[in-house]
């Protein structure tokens, strides 16, 4: 086990302290915040397959969308309204399902917890099996899944069908950015806890032997199928909630665009993560701030080119710059002779 | 439920004939697919890489065709339509050679020696500039071509097979039979394959394997485009289509395998069928999300095969 040096806990407890004091700095920009805490979690919870066990998922989206619509359902059903005459309505008929505050904030929080569990064995139950494949098989193997799960989505009556389903309309007192984004930011500080004492335990070191070997991880007798396949699921955990806090922000899901948006969601965790660094607890985090950054900006300064950019910069990025922030960081510490590099202290 | 009932029982008690309507159909539009796997196991063997942006490809080569269509059109409206429509793959197969050998330069070239997992990704960027890039230019409405050609009826209009498949099918075929001895015949594709067999013994016997690349890839491109400008008569163009070709075609390579030519084909006409068929048993909404579920079911199955002979798909 590697110890928490002073650096460490001073970096921790300052981005913490940056992060708990966001919103009363940037109180106009409560969604995009949100969005910041939604893409740290699925950034970190991407990484731990694709960092750290080396299995590159383009179909973590399936969790993320998987959770979106289950969190809404519930919020419908602990309303007590019904889920296939709530998306039968329309328009203004919308307006007719309230719920006082007790109850969207308990369904709020239990829901997402319900959800996250829900998907954790959604996650065992389909990494016991795509788990199986190795490499881009893999990769390819699982962006089908997520595309295949918005294009059914869309055909599904009870979920909206292709136009899509609103969430239960927050109590008009109720304040809800605010909301998420604190509990967004208790996701992210758990989240981080458990990833800093997982990668230091068995665990994590059967992850990392599998990225580095998995044929030699076998043959010491590991238990490669069954961390594989919890590891994906605690990703998936993580995911989920991430999903019902993205779409309860949202306030609407659309099948193919939201949900299971394989082409921009689905690839943006990869991004992030590349952007910070795979492989580092710190690089999701920091690349999930730098993309939002990077997104703001195209959105504000490119008008229609910005989904252009995004992919140019998905490119530049696995070219020129594969290592991310935190490989960086290493080569100048490397340069500078100074402390070890994150590739010997990763946890 | 119920409607999927009912249209299995059309099909096997009350109108068996519809069955060849399907097949016939799955068969043609298969051949199509099978053009564009074709070009996709062609850079998966000799480069080893996925290239993700192969539906973009597609696509945009089928852009070309439509527009160039449409100005000849506009200036020689009296030439027979079905000269314009061969002339359109001829250009849309350069213009798309002429892509491929640029994208190939600015990105492919960086990525050949690294990680798969770098190229695919690489890829993929690639798709999604291409992808949105034709949402601008283009906007997102639907074109298609009209090929102003009949529908072929038989067994008392049981039967239709639109005569834009059976074009579509037919030059597919002939671009296919083109490249295959192209591939097995000519000085560069003797190149090719030496390349793909052993890229550094290769290299110590002469062979500018990075041109060889190079030349694939456009080669690549190429195919791409004279698939596009079919499928923009026998499909429809729409910026966000590319995608499922993508899937489509990765799908063909794995049922295959890499480098087995003749399981290309066979594989691409049995997606086509198994399309057709799932389109008309489950209804034409499902039709795009039983094409995605094909790949993670395909590759379970390719793996439990290769486990029984304690193998992996790596």
């Amino acid at each position: 086990m590697v110890k928490t040096t002073a650096v460490q806990w001073l970096v921790a407890a300052i981005a913490l302290g940056v992060f708990f004091a966001a919103p009363w700095f940037l109180p106009h920009n409560m969604t995009q915040l949100v969005d910041v805490m939604v893409f740290i979690l699925i950034a970190l919870s991407w990484d731990m397959l694709g960092g750290q066990m080396g299995y590159n998922s383009f179909g973590n989206i399936l969790f993320f969308g998987v959770g979106m619509y289950l969190l809404a359902s519930i919020q419908v059903w602990a309303g007590g309204f019904t889920l296939a005459v709530y998306n039968a309505a329309e328009g203004g008929d919308l307006a007719s399902f309230t719920v006082d505050t007790p109850t969207f904030v308990a369904s709020l929080v239990v829901g997402l917890l319900v959800v996250a569990v829900l998907n954790f064995f959604l996650g065992l139950l389909v990494g016991s099996q795509l788990l199986k494949m190795r490499g881009h098989y893999f990769a390819i193997g699982t962006l089908g899944l997520g595309v295949a799960a918005g294009e059914f989505a869309s055909t599904m009556d009870i979920l909206g069908a292709g136009s899509g389903m609103n969430f239960v309309q927050p109590p008009r007192t109720l304040e809800l950015a605010p909301l998420l984004y604190f509990i967004g930011l208790a996701t992210v500080v758990v989240f981080f806890i458990l990833l800093r004492w997982l990668y230091s335990t068995r665990f994590g070191f059967v992850m990392n032997a599998i990225r580095d070997n998995e044929d030699k991880a076998e043959a010491m007798g590991l238990p490669t199928a069954q961390v594989k396949a919890f590891a994906w699921a605690i990703a998936a955990f993580f995911a989920a909630i991430a999903g019902g806090i993205y779409g309860s922000s949202k306030n609407f899901i659309d099948p193919t665009e939201v949900a299971f948006s394989g082409t921009t969601i689905g690839v943006w965790m990869l991004l992030m993560t590349l952007i910070g660094g795979k492989g580092t607890i710190w690089g999701p985090i920091i690349g999930a701030v730098v993309f939002q950054l990077f997104k703001e900006f195209f959105w504000t300064f490119l008008f229609g080119w910005q989904r252009v950019a995004l992919g140019l910069l998905i490119v530049i990025i696995v070219v020129f710059f594969p290592g991310g922030v935190m490989g960086g960081f290493d080569n100048l510490r490397r340069k500078l002779g100074i402390g070890k590099s994150t590739a010997e202290a990763r946890t | 439920m119920d409607k999927i009932y009912a249209n299995i029982e059309l099909l096997t008690s009350f109108a068996p004939t519809i069955n060849l309507e399907l097949i016939a159909n799955g068969l043609l539009v298969g051949a199509i697919f099978g053009l564009i796997a074709y070009g996709m196991a062609l850079v998966w063997g000799v480069m080893n890489i996925i290239n993700v942006a192969q539906g973009a490809f597609v696509i945009l080569g089928g852009y070309m065709a439509f527009f160039f269509i449409e100005t000849m059109t506009g200036i020689l409206p009296d030439a027979p339509h079905i000269l314009w429509i061969v002339l359109s793959m001829a250009v849309a197969a350069v213009g798309m050679g002429l892509f491929a050998m640029i994208v190939f330069r600015l990105v492919v070239d960086k990525v050949l020696e690294r990680d798969l997992f770098v190229s695919l990704l690489a890829t993929f960027g690639i798709e999604l500039v291409m992808q949105q890039g034709m949402n601008i230019m283009f906007t997102a409405e639907e074109r298609v071509i009209d090929a102003q050609l009949q529908t072929f009826s038989f067994m008392q209009n049981m039967v239709n097979i639109p005569g834009s498949r059976a074009l579509g099918a037919v030059l597919g075929i002939a671009a296919a039979v083109l490249l295959v001895v192209l591939v097995r015949y000519s000085r560069f594709g003797r190149a090719m394959r030496a390349t793909s067999q052993n890229a550094r013994a290769a290299r110590i016997m002469g062979i500018d394997t990075r041109r060889v690349y190079e030349m694939t890839y456009a080669l690549n491109g190429a195919i791409c485009g004279v698939a596009g400008s079919i499928v923009a008569f026998v499909f429809i163009l729409h910026p966000f289509q590319g995608l499922i070709y993508t899937l489509r075609s990765f799908v063909i390579v794995i049922l295959a395998g890499v480098g087995n030519i003749a399981g290309v084909i066979f594989a691409a006409l049995s997606l086509g069928v198994y399309e057709n068929y799932s389109g008309f048993v489950l209804g034409p909404e499902f039709q795009n999300g039983m094409v995605f579920i094909i790949v993670p079911i395909a590759l379970l199955v390719r793996a439990a095969i290769m486990r029984r002979k304690r193998q992996y798909l790596k």
